[in-house]
């Protein structure tokens, strides 16, 4: 179980990684193991108001586990995390999928950037390198558009603003447990972060073709997810403004 | 009274015991109710006093005063629509604060229970004078 006095993660900081998760039965143990054979850190499942056994085997794999009653999408889990690792005082928090996409064996790497203070928000980007990532090429489309606006609005090069892999700091752990977008969160949470003045930065890592579960991202809801997030963007932005204006 | 004025006239006054009886039983909450007895008796004077339309869509420029009525009806409507999003969207805020809440209250009350005697040899401890 965890030990909320204990110090883990090197470098004396506290991780937490946090484990969104909806009806990912088939994949959360083997998920589960592979964090623990890259780190030493705890380890929340957020059960997305699963059908399955999802949050059972959570249980019995012994992490930590925060069940949802029912579904509120992947930046609602999420927010779920970042209130507990803020709650417990953890200092680093590390997101990433309970679909098994994500290759833990990177996690150290995440860390590694948040503790040697250059950034706030690390994410782990498939393009940075030519990583052999094949996805579909609709969702390269789109993360190559995001990354594109998102690049112009915080005026650095980024190229893979929709990664769901990623790493932050305390600052940004109190920052998303008090407000954090409900769903398709990860652009928007990056322009959050460049307007509460904190840094963003990507470190090239791998990412394998989905184990079990599907992407929350179909065909059908790509276009709400642009339109949606294309928005929130002009939202957090013109808020900025506004702020300035007080 | 002309028999489309009678009608308008029972119509309303069949609205505002339908409210009535709804907030009686409950169903319907004071607060939303108070809304639709202004829209009954809007509807009724309308119905009872025929000048009002007609000065009320000549001033708006309405040559025909049923339009005048379509159009306050239509920006009403507009704005109950207008409302009833923004709720929605308190109460899904409010929803997912809750159901985030239980989440991290469902864990702590699993903690506690797992290591049930941990915890009743520290109460019995604090009972303990120092």
């Amino acid at each position: 179980m965890s030990r909320p006095d204990g110090h883990r993660g090197g470098a004396g900081s506290r991780v937490l990684v946090i484990v969104p998760a909806r009806n990912e039965a088939d994949s959360i143990a083997g998920v589960i193991a592979d964090i623990r054979a890259a780190v030493e850190a705890d380890i929340v499942v957020i059960d997305d108001g699963s059908g399955d056994a999802t949050g059972a085997i959570a249980l019995s794999e012994g992490v930590e586990l925060l069940r949802l009653p029912f579904n509120v999408g992947i930046g609602g889990a999420m927010q779920t995390g970042f209130k507990f690792a803020a709650r417990e005082g953890y200092d680093i928090a590390v997101q990433t999928d309970g679909d098994g996409q994500h290759d833990a064996s990177f996690i150290p790497m995440l860390l590694e950037t948040i503790q040697a203070g250059r950034c706030d928000i690390v994410l782990g980007s498939r393009y940075l390198k030519n990583s052999g990532y094949k996805g579909p090429l609709g969702r390269r489309l789109g993360t190559a558009f995001f990354s594109r606006v998102l690049s112009l609005m915080l005026r650095q090069p980024l190229t893979d603003a929709t990664s769901g892999f990623r790493a932050v700091n305390r600052q940004l752990i109190e920052l998303f447990a008090d407000e954090y977008p409900r769903d398709f969160p990860e652009v928007e949470a990056l322009l959050s972060t460049h307007m509460a003045g904190l840094r963003v930065e990507e470190i090239p890592v791998r990412m394998r073709s989905r184990g079990g579960g599907r992407s929350s991202i179909t065909s059908l809801t790509s276009v709400y997810y642009m339109v949606k997030v294309l928005l929130a963007l002009l939202v957090v932005r013109s808020r900025k403004r506004m702020q300035r204006a007080d | 009274m002309s028999k489309i004025q009678l009608f308008a006239l029972l119509v309303s006054i069949a609205f505002i015991l339908a409210i009535f009886q709804l907030v009686r039983k409950k169903k319907l909450k004071e607060q939303y109710s108070l809304m639709w007895f202004l829209i009954a008796a809007v509807i009724t004077v309308l119905a009872v006093w025929e000048p009002l339309l007609g000065g009320i869509s000549s001033a708006l420029g309405i040559s025909v005063p049923s339009n005048a009525l379509f159009l306050l009806a239509l920006l009403f409507l507009f704005g109950l629509a207008l409302h009833f999003s923004m709720l929605v969207s308190r109460l899904t805020d409010q929803s997912q604060f809750l159901a985030q809440k239980l989440a991290l209250l469902e864990r702590d009350l699993r903690q506690r229970e797992s290591a049930g005697g941990d915890a009743t040899s520290t109460a019995e401890a604090d009972d303990e004078p120092a």
